[in-house]
């Protein structure tokens, strides 16, 4: 227990300095903080708040995205069972506040709670399987709490909405999807600059190799699975909140699909890739599916080959590649 | 529970559990061969159990013989998918392939429903059903069951009395040292490929025999099914996979029949146990030889 305590130490010391570097102003930090800044002006400008529901639904594949590239990204593991999270998330939050009666920060703290539960389900036991065998584990295990939500609650939980605070909790939906959504890409820049981010990509590249230099790949990997489980569990239980319904389509394992595919497209492991993947691919599917609602999933399914077969690395890894500099900029 | 309702259940599961292991072999064998998952697998058994509906609407033909159809298109869709897409992915980070093949699984079953249509298909193809001492066996089932055997036995001599046949399993093997003895492992892995996807979209045909409800996504089911199969059998084993099909179905239709858990509803939450289950207690399955 003390050398985790140690371990934690030293990252809050790491990460203390990240930030204070991040604070620094310079140019190009100005243009990120000033579209962090954007997402957050959103419910207060009248012409952004008509299409708040846009943002919102950008900022969850923001979130959705950069979390899965914790664990995907940084240490290999294709988490495919990644929606349990937001599920479990929606479920519990719509269980606490709609069936129980509880108020609504319990029910985040009980979502959060049980998404970490979750992760430690997924994680623990399954974490010892490797490559592909993970991937089929952590996918059963999505589709076995499916399932079991379906059989105990087949029609979905019902939050009763108050006509008198419901623009209220818009907002404050609002506000904690984007906060996570922002919170889950600083955290990612922070792990990505300390020794928590070279131990998960150690993994990635060679699990044996780090293990005989005397990395605690178990413990990595499940520090990477909780990391990965709260902001799906805090989005989920923001969305169970606004849209006052949960059901077990919220395990739906599709979704995983456009979180692997915005992953991909702006470069997995990279700390703005999973951020510009999310941005192409929303604002592609929002038009695609307006225009073509019988063909856009064709398209969209040949956007995913295309990526793969010709953008492997994604859009910032192409970009660094060829522009050794940009580094600097594309983190 | 009367005892001949049990034995029922045993040859119900029984040859149930032949049609799983035959439409999980492409699995195994692609896995084996070229160490991917299909994760498009289910999509494969739609598009063959479309062919099979399409020959019916158009020419009449029973499933059984449409499998002459879907076989060689099977070769040929698989053939060309190895060459210019599969191909480059192999051996690539894990997140590769699965996001591809997800990618060709969503255009195919999009595919689907715009060619079509989104209704249930059905092939109006009804066999009797046998009254064996007590107990009610569907022809259709045996129909099934002995075909899917057929084709098993065809992958047999195929893998393990042809030339070809032996470069295969020696590529499964080790794809270095097999290259060093003069196999063209590109090529072999072509065919595997594409025998994968062939054996996949027949076995799709002698599926709807028995299951005749097609739809866009009916694949996600089988695929479900398939990998459970395939886990507990051992992944890349297609002796694996056979019997991990015999198993899974007599496992299956047991528990259902005796009511071992207590809603239907959670008849699906059947295979996840049994996947879940054995990857934690032997990953590497029942005829698994390599240890994860």
């Amino acid at each position: 227990m003390g050398a985790v305590l140690d371990k934690v130490k030293g990252f809050a010391r790491g990460a203390v300095r990240t930030v204070k570097e991040l604070t620094k102003p310079t140019a190009y930090k100005g243009v990120w903080l000033a579209i962090a800044a954007l997402f957050l002006i959103v419910p207060f400008v009248p012409v952004l708040r008509e299409r708040m529901i846009f943002f919102m639904f950008l900022l969850k594949w923001i979130a959705l995205a950069a979390a899965f590239n914790l664990i995907a990204g940084y240490t290999g593991y294709v988490c495919f069972g990644f929606p349990v999270f937001y599920g479990m998330g929606a479920i519990m939050m719509a269980w606490a506040v709609g069936e129980l009666g509880l108020h609504p920060v319990l029910g985040f703290l009980m979502a959060v709670g049980s998404s970490i539960l979750m992760a430690l389900v997924v994680g623990g036991p399954s974490l010892r399987l490797r490559g592909a065998y993970f991937a089929i584990a952590s996918l059963a295990i999505c589709l076995a709490m499916k399932v079991v939500v379906a059989w105990l609650r087949p029609y979905g939980i019902f939050i009763m909405p108050d006509p008198r605070t419901f623009l209220m909790v818009r907002n404050i939906c609002y506000y904690i999807v984007a906060l996570t959504a922002l919170g889950t890409v600083l955290a990612t820049y922070i792990i990505s600059r300390s020794k928590l981010g070279l131990a998960m990509v150690s993994i990635r590249e060679d699990e044996d190799a780090a293990e005989t230099r005397g990395v605690n790949t178990t413990f990595y990997k499940l520090v990477a699975a909780i990391l990965c489980s709260i902001p799906p569990a805090l989005v989920g239980a923001s969305w169970a909140w606004y849209t006052t319904y949960s059901y077990e389509g919220d395990f739906e394992i599709s979704p995983v699909v456009t979180t692997i595919a915005m992953t991909m497209l702006g470069g997995s492991g990279t700390v703005l890739g999973p951020v510009i993947g999310a941005a192409i691919l929303y604002v592609v599917e929002y038009f695609l599916w307006a225009s073509f609602p019988y063909t856009y999933l064709l398209i969209f399914g040949a956007i995913i080959v295309i990526t793969v077969l010709f953008v492997p690395k994604g859009i910032v890894g192409l970009i660094r590649e060829k522009v050794p500099k940009a580094r600097k900029y594309l983190f | 529970m009367e005892a001949i309702a049990i034995v029922e259940a045993l040859i119900h599961g029984l040859l149930l559990g032949g049609l799983y292991g035959v439409l999980t072999l492409g699995l195994s064998l692609i896995f084996g061969v070229l160490d991917i998952i299909n994760l498009a697998h289910g999509a494969f058994i739609m598009l063959g159990a479309y062919v099979a509906y399409t020959m019916f609407v158009f020419a009449g033909l029973n499933p059984l013989v449409s499998m002459v159809v879907a076989f060689p298109l099977g070769m040929a869709i698989g053939l060309l998918l190895y060459r210019y897409v599969v191909k480059r992915v192999i051996g690539a980070p894990h997140l590769m392939w699965i996001l591809l093949f997800f990618g060709i699984m969503v255009f195919m079953e999009q595919a689907a429903y715009n060619i079509w249509g989104a209704e249930y298909k059905g092939v109006p193809f009804s066999l009797p059903t046998a009254n064996l001492g007590g107990m009610a066996i569907p022809y259709s089932y045996v129909v099934g069951f002995v075909a899917a055997m057929g084709m098993a036995f065809g992958l047999y001599l195929l893998l393990y009395r042809t030339r070809i046949g032996k470069a295969i399993r020696a590529v499964a093997q080790d794809r270095e040292a097999a290259a060093l003895m003069g196999i063209n492992v590109d090529k072999i892995m072509g065919i595997a490929f594409a025998l994968g996807i062939a054996m996949t979209m027949a076995g799709a045909c002698i599926l709807i025999i028995v299951q005749p409800s097609i739809y866009p996504l009916m694949g996600h089911h089988w695929m479900d099914l398939a990998f459970c199969v395939a886990v507990l059998g051992g992944l890349g084993s297609p002796t694996g996979a056979l019997i991990g099909g015999f198993i899974f179905g007599v496992v299956e239709t047991l528990v259902l029949r005796l009511g071992l858990i207590p809603e239907a509803v959670l008849a699906p939450v059947v295979p996840f146990v049994i996947l879940i289950v054995t990857l934690l207690v032997r990953p590497e399955g029942l005829m698994g030889a390599r240890g994860r």
